[in-house]
């Protein structure tokens, strides 16, 4: 939804500017902000399935496995993966929260006009609805990449503990 | 590999790779260190008895020792571990 937002938002905004061969301040901000949530919406759809890689990586991984070594080269591959895309997790997390309290000031912002310049109309209210449902999703989300995420920070704390002991083995 | 992995990883791979002996090239390729840190790794589990030399015809190998195969046993279970504590996502 925030991809078609984007490209709704970004397209006429360039058709327009375009045909009329001039630039307004209005909405060369309106293209740039289109252009912004097309380019973020990309990235969260890649990032998802880069995240979900891992969950994948390790069941496929596991099913594959013979012998334990394979199993273990499995949850190294995972750990490392995670190591790398944590950072992106957190980035998602964030960017997923910001873009849910823009939509829900979007969607305040839409109910209140609409009252405002038609009165109590809930046909031009009911326009505000996709952006309450994006906000909606955008807390949600999070919510659950959060759990993930604090799983494999746990397994991470984890493995500090088992470095210590292979630390003690390397020392003997 | 991948990226991102601690030397203890790095140590558990290279020595599974060279539970038969292999050569340094061999060993760098698979566990996808460049030359100056892989060099680095195998001069440390040689220094700690990890990884033994072994003359083959002309060339050198590496052979992963017993102590070796301890290291990898306490490797295998502690990384099982992490798995098998987790209430979700399990393999």
């Amino acid at each position: 939804m925030v991809l078609a937002f984007g490209a709704s938002t970004l397209i006429p905004g360039i058709l327009t500017m375009v045909q009329t061969q001039t630039v307004l301040l209005s909405e060369l901000v309106f293209a740039i902000l289109g252009l912004f949530a097309f380019i973020v919406g990309v990235r969260w759809i890649v990032a998802t399935a880069e995240v979900l890689e891992i969950h994948e990586q390790l069941k496929e991984g596991s099913e594959k496995a013979l012998d334990e070594d394979s199993l273990t080269s499995v949850i190294v591959g995972a750990m490392a993966s995670y190591r790398e895309k944590r950072g992106t997790i957190k980035a998602m997390l964030l960017i997923s929260r910001i873009a849910g309290i823009c939509f829900l000031i979007l969607g305040i912002y839409t109910t209140i006009n609409a009252l405002i310049t038609g009165g109590v109309s809930l046909w031009m209210i009911a326009g505000a609805i996709p952006n309450f449902a994006i906000a909606a999703a955008a807390f949600i989300i999070p919510h659950f990449f959060s759990k993930y995420q604090q799983i494999w920070d746990n397994r991470l704390k984890q493995t500090e503990k088992a470095e210590a002991l292979l630390e003690k083995q390397l020392e003997a | 590999m991948q990226l991102k992995r601690t030397h203890y990883e790095i140590y558990w791979e290279i020595l599974t790779y060279c539970r038969t002996p292999k050569s340094f090239t061999s060993i760098i390729n698979r566990c996808n260190l460049n030359s100056k840190i892989g060099q680095a790794h195998l001069e440390f589990l040689k220094s700690r008895k990890f990884l033994s030399e072994v003359q083959q015809g002309d060339s050198t190998l590496l052979k992963a020792t017993e102590s070796a195969k301890e290291y990898i046993a306490l490797f295998n279970k502690t990384y099982r571990e992490l798995f098998d504590e987790s209430p979700e996502f399990r393999l």
